[in-house]
């Protein structure tokens, strides 16, 4: 029987291949071992997030006033390196709760089935698809404090005290005092005023004393919801003032919902990243700013978007994010795995060029 | 297993290949199907061509001297005399190869050097030269900057990379070593010590009196810490005269003083003070004073045009606009001229700024778009059908039809009257009393084609089926029932009178495929459609030759029709045919995109050149009048109109 010589037909020139490649193999991984490449490590994941939904905070007012500066301290955080734009939510987010249930959860309305202010309580009911942030990151070990939102008591996870200690009524009333300008308004409007007034400034209290008891490293997620009641109000025409009062009275509201908002300087520190947001600022239709951009009838809502601190890049554009984008960036930002059933995606155009070069972006 | 398997497959393959019948079928089928008929050249006389192009968007500046400033457009190269104000028109027709001027210098040896979608041109002498030999001996020729250095050596910006012409025969790739080395050139400067810098859209290269690249780029690992570009996509760079570079970009402006980088953007929403009006920086130049001047184009942004802008202090911005006397808010070019003046060169003409006065010059309108839709015949008129207006050319005048606020899409003109639509709804009328007309008939209704008959009536298709008539007298045609995913196009009435018409299947939502009927007494039959031409469903259309065959004019390639399509020989490439015509003497013409003109007159092919140059742009259509002149519409040179009188 004649033997075929060829690559595998010889015995020799297989067996020395196969030894050559081996050395081969050997010497690459004792290469590799000895000339290791230095890339840059990258730095410790210690970003402290610092998430504040203001329902109602519209860019229309906030680029009026701050040109004419009126809101020194979103002045002081438009002067630092950050990112803006629009939360822009499609007609699928049927009410403005569903879309703050989205900028918690990360997830679709048809998935959080969150649709009214009343089920914002399964915000905390551990469903899969319900699971805020704050509990994502509880359960990565971090500590989170949640003001104005559901949150179940953990370990981790700090709920707002059940009975808040009642603002002084001298200071609620210094507050109306600024915001009418000593004008005589409606009881009931001037009634609802105090309720606004008043929730805002108990949650910024235990806001700060929360942040001032807790760990300095813990992030911090609340929702205000005085400043977006009072603006509806107004922009509703129901008290029968004229525009340019109703305008002056909702411009006075963000002049002093800024003033609550500098108590949360110290949160700007070298670690910290400052995301301020809303679901809707157009309360009247679209935003101004808007008039040239195609397609806007199927964005029936813009949110306010403004990030600022640790790894958010100087961003030169306007942003345009959903509001599922949310969770996802900030849990990549913490360094943590994102969830595979999130409706939503990291908005790298958000974030330092480099951060995703040095942050590897995994999936639980 | 697989070993003996290959070795089998490769027995049989060298077995089949060796035998002599199968070599010769190859050759047949490498060779054959390649093939395009062989053509001789006709170059036409600069004294026959006529050219008629919009030279009012002002891409670069270059100034002779304080009186003498010269602009490209992309009609055409414009000499402006500031002492008499006349201006003087250079195209095609008088020895460019191209209208298409993209870049300008004036050297200091006093050559005008001009940058083409088809090369350099050299101006001296009152006469045009390619510079260099021949054009292909430029890295790609479609020029996009020229600049010179302090030597004397010419650099050219291409859409891939750098050329210089030293003063020998040739122009000469000149790159670094970079992986964006070939990358388009947007912009060059020449610095302060005489070294180059040139602005790629993803680099900026600094080529060093040393003879040493520098290279500056966004690195993604961040690793060349000493950039600080702001923004990958780079458009423009300016050098000041404390050797300070100024980078536009799609970002904003950097500068860089060899130390420091310094970013300055349009902060939009969160801006307070006066600043940048718009992060596309279009063009940045450095005006009398060191004064930093910007401009933004019209690319990129949905800001509305905003002039051009100065650096006030730092950060802080002026513009000047039409309120100021510019001719137009959309500014393309700003450059520095001689006795402390800026020119600004704008979408509708050129603007002086000295001494903060600003001086207008707005070059004459000769036609109003380079965009010719169509050309369109009657009588002993010619009329280009323009995106937004029909001008008409009769008895050796040009006149400008009165204006319709429709964006065109289709014009027959019949008997003095023209008929257009546009891609609004409706159908509008100009009598011969100069005022359009909207008939009442097609409102609600979108006409895609129209169509004369030599009867002095028309035909209309629309979405839902096809008119004819005239004025008062419409009257719908009763096609039998097309297939419910087929829209009407077009429809050709042949000599045999016939209608031949072309629909589209719908494949998906942007998408269709070709369809083609023939309507003859009462009944519509299908035709197939030549496999090649089935993607073109909106650009093919059908002549008829002087014996009545019809021919399908498509992107793909002419096909006579004799009981099946049969592809004519042409010595076009395939996808690049758009217009074609039988003349009255049964010559074939055919033209297209960037691929010349063509003409066979029964016998032979010949490429029709002009002036030794093959015809310029992107041919949409042929129009005959007489035997003695042609007509050609381009996409983006306007019209040019050939004698071909004693030539042909």
């Amino acid at each position: 029987m004649e033997t075929q010589s060829g690559f595998f037909g010889n015995r020799f020139i297989s067996s020395s291949y196969i030894l050559f490649t081996l050395l081969g193999a050997v010497l690459l991984t004792a290469l590799g071992f000895i000339n290791q490449r230095i890339w840059p490590s990258p730095p410790q994941q210690q970003v402290q997030l610092t998430v504040l939904c203001v329902n109602g905070f519209s860019w229309d007012r906030v680029m009026s006033l701050h040109r004419h500066g009126e809101l020194p301290f979103l002045a002081s955080l438009f002067l630092k390196k950050g990112s803006y734009g629009d939360i822009v939510s499609s007609k699928q987010f049927a009410s403005d709760d569903a879309i703050i249930a989205s900028l918690f959860t990360g997830r679709l309305p048809v998935k959080h089935r969150i649709y009214k202010t009343a089920d914002r309580a399964q915000l905390c009911s551990n469903k899969r698809f319900q699971i805020p942030v704050w509990q994502e990151l509880a359960e990565q070990g971090e500590t989170c404090i949640v003001v104005g939102l559901p949150a179940a008591s953990d370990h981790d996870v700090i709920p707002p005290r059940e009975a808040p200690q009642p603002v002084h009524e001298e200071i609620l009333t210094k507050h109306i005092q600024y915001i009418t300008r000593g004008r005589e308004l409606p009881l009931e409007l001037l009634h609802l005023l105090r309720e606004c007034i008043g929730s805002d400034l108990e949650r910024i209290s235990l806001a700060v004393e929360a942040v001032a008891a807790y760990k300095p490293s813990s992030h911090l997620f609340a929702c205000f919801e005085g400043l977006g009641r009072w603006q509806k109000r107004l922009s509703a025409g129901a008290d029968s003032l004229p525009e340019p009062l109703r305008s002056e009275l909702t411009d006075s509201y963000y002049k002093f919902f800024d003033t609550l908002l500098a108590k949360l300087q110290g949160r700007l520190g070298e670690n910290g990243t400052f995301l301020l947001l809303s679901e809707r600022g157009n309360l009247k239709g679209y935003p101004t700013y808007w008039q040239g951009l195609p397609r806007r009838r199927e964005y029936p809502a813009a949110g306010f978007l403004y990030a600022t601190g640790r790894h958010i890049r100087e961003g030169t554009e306007p942003l345009l994010v959903k509001p599922v984008d949310i969770v996802p960036t900030l849990i990549y930002l913490t360094g943590n795995p994102l969830l595979n059933d999130m409706d939503g995606t990291v908005i790298f155009d958000m974030l330092e060029e480099e951060f995703y070069f040095q942050h590897k972006l995994s999936y639980k | 297993m697989t070993e003996p398997l290959v070795k089998y497959c490769f027995a049989i393959t060298k077995t089949i290949t060796n035998t002599a019948f199968t070599r010769i079928v190859l050759c047949l089928l490498i060779f054959g199907g390649c093939a395009q008929p062989s053509h001789d050249t006709v170059s036409l006389p600069l004294s026959a061509i006529r050219c008629l192009t919009n030279v009012e968007e002002i891409r670069d500046i270059a100034c002779e001297n304080e009186h003498i400033i010269w602009s490209a457009t992309p009609g055409g190269l414009l000499r402006l005399d500031r002492r008499s104000g006349q201006w003087a028109v250079f195209t095609a027709a008088s020895g460019l190869p191209s209208n298409n001027i993209s870049a300008l210098l004036y050297s200091s040896s006093g050559i005008l050097w001009i940058g083409t979608d088809r090369g350099v041109v050299s101006f001296s002498n009152r006469a045009f030269t390619v510079s260099g030999g021949t054009l292909d001996e430029l890295p790609p020729s479609a020029i996009t900057v020229l600049a010179d250095g302090i030597d004397g050596t010419i650099y050219a910006g291409t859409e891939r990379g750098i050329a210089r012409f030293t003063g020998e025969k040739t122009w000469e790739p000149f790159n670094d070593a970079h992986e964006f080395a070939r990358r388009r050139v947007r912009d060059i400067a020449r610095d302060s010590d005489g070294s180059m810098w040139f602005a790629k859209e993803n680099a900026l290269s600094h080529y060093r009196r040393d003879g040493k690249w520098e290279v500056f780029y966004k690195d993604i690992k961040l690793s060349n810490e000493k950039v600080g570009l702001f923004a990958g996509n780079l458009l423009s760079i300016a050098v000041d005269d404390k050797g300070a570079k100024w980078i536009g970009t799609v970002n904003g402006l950097n500068s860089y003083d060899g130390i420091r980088w310094h970013n300055y953007y349009n902060r939009e929403r969160i801006a307070v003070k006066s600043g940048l009006q718009c992060n596309w920086i279009e063009t940045v130049a450095v005006g009398p004073e060191n004064k930093i001047w910007v401009a933004h184009g019209d690319s990129g942004s949905m800001h509305a045009p905003s002039g051009a802008g100065f650096m006030t202090g730092t950060d802080s911005w002026s513009y000047l606009t039409t309120a100021d006397g510019l001719p137009s808010n959309r500014v393309y070019k700003l450059r520095q001229g001689p006795k402390n003046t800026m020119w600004i060169g704008t979408a509708n003409g050129l603007a002086c700024v000295a001494g903060g006065t600003v001086q207008a010059f707005v070059p004459p309108r000769i036609l109003p778009d380079n965009h010719v839709i169509s050309l369109i015949s009657d009588s002993d008129s010619v009329y280009a059908v323009l995106p937004h207006g029909i001008i008409e050319y009769a008895s050796g005048t040009m006149r400008e039809l009165p204006e319709l606020n429709s964006t065109l899409r289709a014009g027959v003109a019949v008997d003095g009257t023209i008929y257009t639509a546009g891609v609004e709804k409706g159908l509008y009328i100009l009598h011969k009393k100069n005022e359009w007309t909207v008939d009442d008939f097609f409102s609600g209704k979108t006409i895609l084609y129209l169509e004369k008959e030599k009867n002095g009536k028309v035909f209309a298709v629309c979405r839902d089926g096809m008119y004819y008539g005239k004025p008062g007298n419409w009257s719908k045609v009763a096609l039998p029932a097309l297939p419910t995913d087929v829209h009407l196009l077009k429809t050709f009435r042949a000599p045999d009178g016939n209608l031949w018409i072309t629909g589209e299947r719908v494949v998906r939502d942007d998408e269709g495929r070709a369809v083609f009927f023939i309507y003859s007494a009462g009944k519509l039959s299908q035709v197939d459609v030549p496999s090649l031409s089935s993607s073109y469903a909106r650009l093919n259309s059908i002549i008829f030759d002087r014996e009545g065959n019809p021919c399908l004019v498509s992107p793909a390639g002419v096909y006579k029709y004799r009981s099946g399509w049969q592809e004519l020989k042409m010595p076009m490439p395939k996808g690049g045919i758009y217009a074609a015509l039988w003349d009255a003497s049964g010559r074939f013409w055919a033209g297209g995109r960037e691929c010349g003109l063509f003409m066979h007159d029964g016998k032979t092919w010949h490429e029709i050149l002009f002036n030794g140059s093959p015809a310029p742009g992107w041919i949409t259509s042929l129009q005959v009048q007489g035997n003695d002149t042609l007509w050609i519409g381009t996409a983006d040179q306007g019209v040019f109109r050939i004698d071909l009188k004693g030539i042909l």
